[in-house]
């Protein structure tokens, strides 16, 4: 499970450093683990129907793209926690909400009141 | 009325006192026996109004509720159907049906829209977060400051750069402690059954009340596993600003209590109190589940006999 995740990142990486497209083998080769073809084939076609990955035919092997830039795929995962809709769903625990700027002042003060005491 | 209708219709009453057990400061002291509490009213709810149906469905055939039900389900057994129901009698089954029906349905769709929002969250955490594997951390390149866990299997704790900024390391390890916390004592379970009844009832204002109170009751449960309370209130005030990067987040109403309780060292419980509240729930759960259970217990023949040659008195 772990392992496939970070296939599934690396893969990504090499797509986004490969803006104009890359050949699954070449793609492979480029992976520091060293993955078989077929293996990084499967991540692709799985990466793509989650709609991370694109394909053109180009001759007799496809050429792949990333579908999503990577920030907006830091955006999406950062506005799922963030946002009132993912609170609401409870699909993510976040940390804690954010308080107006007064808020925090105070809470900060009630706090350093207690260190120096 | 009768004492089976009466005990049904008496368990939807605590609902009214929600309000007030979201503000009492004593559910503070106590999260996890207000959380059993929350959870015996939103549950004696659902049965009181499920049970209260069903007994004024059967009240026309007998007016002792058990023996009612015996009459009734040996109808349908032998294939009466629902012959010898007036409107009014059906209208209460269909409504008991009905309950049953949305409340199961709004679970169920609760559970899927979670789990495929978590999955999708656990793979743009993938490939968008870097792994940190020796403390089991994602890392998001954000300036943003956010810390937060995909629950559930696979599950995922991920922070994201601009936390790790503005944190010292106690702070940090305060702060994974909690999300620790929210992923192992499975919250987000907790939490579900409040997400559909807000989403089934949404006019109903216990339904919003009790979803935002057990939230809240969930992250103090959670901060009560940080070893040294301060750094996790100063992780909690440095994480709650808004960010340089714009503020997104929505306003929590949590923060304040959260800080106060971790500061005011406000978290001992007292023993009586956490006696008293448990009991409390017992009370409230005690009355429609006696009702529901009658017609099993209340056997007017060996238990082991036929449903059908069971006569009544």
């Amino acid at each position: 499970m772990a392992r496939l995740g970070t296939l599934e990142r690396s893969i990504m990486d090499a797509l986004w450093r490969h803006p104009d497209g890359i050949f699954a083998h070449d793609l492979a080769a480029k992976l520091p683990s060293q993955p078989a073809t077929t293996t990084v084939l499967t991540v692709l076609v799985r990466l793509g129907n989650k709609g991370m990955v694109t394909r053109e035919r180009v001759g007799r092997a496809h050429l792949y793209r990333a579908a999503v830039d990577k920030d907006a795929v830091v955006a999406e995962a950062m506005r799922a926690a963030l946002d009132d809709a993912g609170d609401i769903e409870g699909a993510v625990q976040r940390f804690v909400g954010t308080v107006s700027p007064e808020v925090a002042a105070a809470l900060r003060e009630a706090l350093d009141a207690r260190e120096s005491r | 009325m009768s004492p089976w209708l009466l005990s049904a219709l008496v368990a939807l009453l605590p609902m009214s006192l929600s309000a007030r057990l979201a503000r009492a400061e004593w559910t503070w002291r106590h999260p996890r026996a207000a959380l059993a509490l929350w959870q015996a009213v939103a549950l004696s709810a659902g049965l009181g109004a499920i049970t209260a149906g069903l007994v004024a469905a059967v009240a026309p055939l007998d007016a002792v509720f058990p023996h009612g039900m015996h009459t009734f389900v040996r109808g349908l057994a032998s294939g009466h159907g629902l012959h010898g129901l007036g409107w009014a009698e059906f209208a209460a089954l269909a409504w008991s049906a009905g309950v049953l029906v949305w409340l199961v349905a709004h679970t169920l769709r609760a559970s899927f829209a979670a789990m495929a929002e978590r999955r999708r969250q656990r793979l743009l955490v993938d490939v968008a977060a870097e792994h940190l594997p020796d403390v089991d951390v994602y890392v998001l390149p954000s300036a943003r400051r956010l810390a937060y866990c995909v629950p559930g299997a696979g599950g995922r704790v991920v922070l994201s750069q601009g936390a790790i900024d503005s944190l010292s390391a106690a702070e940090l390890q305060a702060v994974l402690n909690h999300e620790r916390a929210h992923a192992k004592g499975r919250h987000d379970l907790v939490l579900l059954p409040f997400v559909a009844l807000s989403r089934a009832f949404a006019w109903l204002p216990f339904a919003r009340t009790a979803r935002q109170a057990v939230a809240v009751l969930l992250e103090m449960i959670a901060d009560d596993h940080a070893r040294d309370p301060i750094p996790l209130a100063r992780a909690l005030v440095t994480m709650a600003q808004p960010s340089p990067a714009g503020a997104l987040g929505a306003a929590d109403a949590g923060v304040v209590e959260r800080v106060g309780r971790l500061v005011a060292r406000g978290r001992d419980a007292v023993w009586w109190v956490s006696v008293l509240v448990y009991s409390s729930a017992l009370a409230v759960l005690s009355g429609p589940v006696v009702v529901l259970v009658a017609p099993w217990l209340w056997w007017d023949c060996h238990p082991s006999a036929d449903l059908l040659s069971c006569v009544p008195d």
